[in-house]
């Protein structure tokens, strides 16, 4: 009997742990995709709840500068905009808009605003598309040369460098560049007019000094690590150029944890860039972000936080795709637990 | 990131480090809180004959456009900047650690719960929620850094949970608890001296990024409010100076950059030492 039993848990788990097993697949998709979704909804609920916090709603902000509007008015009001709900019902409401892309309107202008985020967000992309595309461009021989040079000259010089761009923040670099680059040197304006292509280098070239030293810092630890491999030796005395080895070998094999690296800046530059794009006056959603902040327009910081935490997600979604694409090693250890 | 963690060694040979932490410490917050008995100017004081002066001889480093002495302005700056970012440091990574440990160590609802925060958290660019928890909190030094606290803590929290859990899978700790050790003996014998290293180098090097950070926020006019010094309002305030005073940008931001050099330095001396052992 103990026997028929076992042999049958056995089957039933053979057939669990088959390779194409549909319930398997059903899980391994699933359990992301759900994962996603909970963080979401968490970071909306948190978004949500933090609104409540403040201590004055839309009828406060819109029509307290008007006098003719009455307390009586003003509750009305409230009523109107069914701000005396109770608050589960307000948050079912305002899921529900979420839901389905509206984060309601602009407390200042009246718009809607993600019609407003959707205009603004294309200028944020190409500055960091920008930024992250230079750093690469500098980082990526820059760190496989000091790499290479590791002890010499060139590679102090580099790293004392870079102790540098980890240690300014980025508005201090902002200023700095602001001042010898428009001001004492006359080779930009100072306030460029809008679109133009001239406004993106001094913004870029601030997220670039920073970046860079955190890249050219990391490729190099990451290069180090696999020169000290002995397969290197093997192909050294196999005759093989070392641009050969750094342009073949090292750089695929660091290739995985870049693009890791790049998704965690992209993270980080998404929030970062508010105080760049304020002082340059780049009209992205960082600058956005703050106008709402002085005028108090919490909508639209409510959208610019849960749509930047979703394009994140994204982001890192996709990361761990490209890295299990890009190296096949890290497909088993992306299952560990954290 | 990669630690070492079978030294027995803790805390004992800290060597040239230890001086380092300790004197940089010391000449720091000797600068900081000896300050108004060893500079003569004070620097809320607006003397209006002495406006925007450059660098020179009685005060060294300039005068702002309400005539207050850079100096005494820096001085008393880093007494809230960096004070504060030494309390937002110590606070998270007290608060990470207990909570990551204790996720670590139970099972059931609370070690559910914070996993859920330092997955959300892990998913969430921090600066953006800090922004925003500031905005809504309103201006201020204190909401700021408890903004920055909200955002900061399942940093430690994480770590401090797998380098737990990583200890804890030795055989030699069954072996401990089989010999009778109690469950608080093997945490404060055989677990925290392997995970206090890693969790001191993170927090060391954390300091300057949280300083950079509070700065910023203080700069975007989420922080201090003027007249309190601070060196990223003091630069927001002077910005409008840019052509005229650019002294006045120089100073705080140059005072910026050598602590977060020094946090930076000091995070990296301690952190290969870690490594070494």
């Amino acid at each position: 009997m103990t026997e028929n039993k076992e042999r049958t848990k056995q089957s039933a788990l053979a057939l669990l742990n088959r390779p194409n097993s549909s319930w398997r697949t059903c899980i391994k998709y699933g359990q992301p995709i759900l994962q996603v979704i909970g963080v979401l909804w968490v970071v909306a609920t948190l978004t949500f709840g933090l609104m409540q916090l403040t201590n004055d709603d839309v009828v406060d902000q819109v029509f307290s500068g008007q006098q003719s509007l009455s307390i009586e008015d003003q509750a009305e009001k409230r009523a109107e905009l069914g701000l005396t709900a109770p608050i589960w019902l307000q948050y079912g409401r305002w899921l529900w808009g979420v839901l389905q892309g509206d984060f309601g309107q602009s407390m200042v202008t009246g718009e809607a605003v993600s019609s407003l985020l959707w205009s603004k967000l294309p200028a944020t992309l190409l500055l960091m598309g920008a930024a992250v595309g230079v750093t690469l461009l500098i980082a990526v021989p820059t760190g496989l040369w000091t790499a290479h040079q590791k002890g010499r000259i060139g590679d102090k010089l580099v790293r004392s460098l870079t102790l540098f761009g980890n240690t300014m923040p980025n508005f201090f670099t902002a200023l700095l560049l602001l001042y010898v680059v428009a001001l004492k040197l006359n080779w930009l304006p100072v306030i460029a007019r809008h679109n133009e292509p001239t406004q993106l280098i001094l913004p870029t070239i601030t997220l670039v000094w920073s970046m860079s030293a955190k890249y050219i810092q990391q490729i190099r630890a990451l290069a180090l690590d696999e020169l000290s491999k002995p397969y290197i030796m093997g192909l050294r005395t196999r005759g093989l150029s070392w641009y050969t080895i750094f342009a073949r070998y090292v750089l695929r094999a660091i290739a995985g944890p870049l693009v890791a690296l790049v998704a965690l800046s992209c993270g980080s530059l998404l929030g970062g860039v508010t105080i760049v794009e304020t002082i340059f006056m780049w009209d992205g959603v960082g600058k956005m972000a703050f106008d709402a902040i002085t005028a108090r327009d919490y909508p639209v910081l409510q959208a610019y936080v849960l749509w930047l935490v979703a394009l994140y997600i994204l982001l890192n979604w996709s990361t761990d795709f490209w890295q299990t694409k890009l190296n096949r090693r890290y497909a088993k250890e992306a299952d560990h637990e954290i | 990131m990669k630690y070492n963690l079978d030294g027995k060694q803790g805390f004992k040979r800290f060597g040239k480090i230890q001086w380092l932490l300790w004197g940089g410490l010391g000449v720091m917050i000797f600068m900081f809180v000896a300050a108004p008995v060893l500079w003569p100017f004070d620097p809320y004081e607006q003397v209006l004959s002495e406006v925007l002066q450059g660098p020179g001889a009685s005060h060294w480093l300039g005068t702002d456009q309400y005539g207050r002495d850079m100096v005494a302005r820096i001085l008393a700056g880093g007494r809230v900047t960096v004070g504060l970012t030494f309390v937002i440091t110590v606070t998270i990574a007290v608060m990470g650690t207990l909570l990551g440990i204790m996720s670590a160590y139970m099972g059931g609802f609370m070690s559910w719960l914070i996993r859920l925060f330092i997955n959300v958290a892990l998913a969430v660019p921090s600066l953006v929620f800090a922004l925003a928890i500031a905005a809504v909190l309103g201006g201020g030094m204190g909401n700021a850094a408890l903004a920055l606290i909200c955002v900061a803590w399942p940093k430690y929290a994480r770590l401090a949970r797998s380098l737990t859990l990583q200890v804890k899978a030795a055989p030699y700790i069954k072996i401990a608890s089989l010999q009778g050790q109690t469950k608080w003996g093997i945490f404060y014998y055989h677990i925290m001296p392997q995970i206090a290293g890693p969790l001191v180098v993170t927090a060391v090097l954390d300091m300057g990024v949280i300083l950079m950070e509070l700065a910023g926020l203080s700069f975007l006019g989420l922080g201090a409010m003027p007249p309190m010094a601070e060196w990223g309002s003091m630069l927001s305030l002077n910005r409008s100076l840019l052509q005229t005073a650019p002294w006045l940008l120089l100073a705080p931001g140059g005072a910026i950059v050598v602590t977060v050099a020094y946090f930076h330095y000091v995070g990296e001396n301690l952190r290969q030492y870690f490594d070494k052992i």
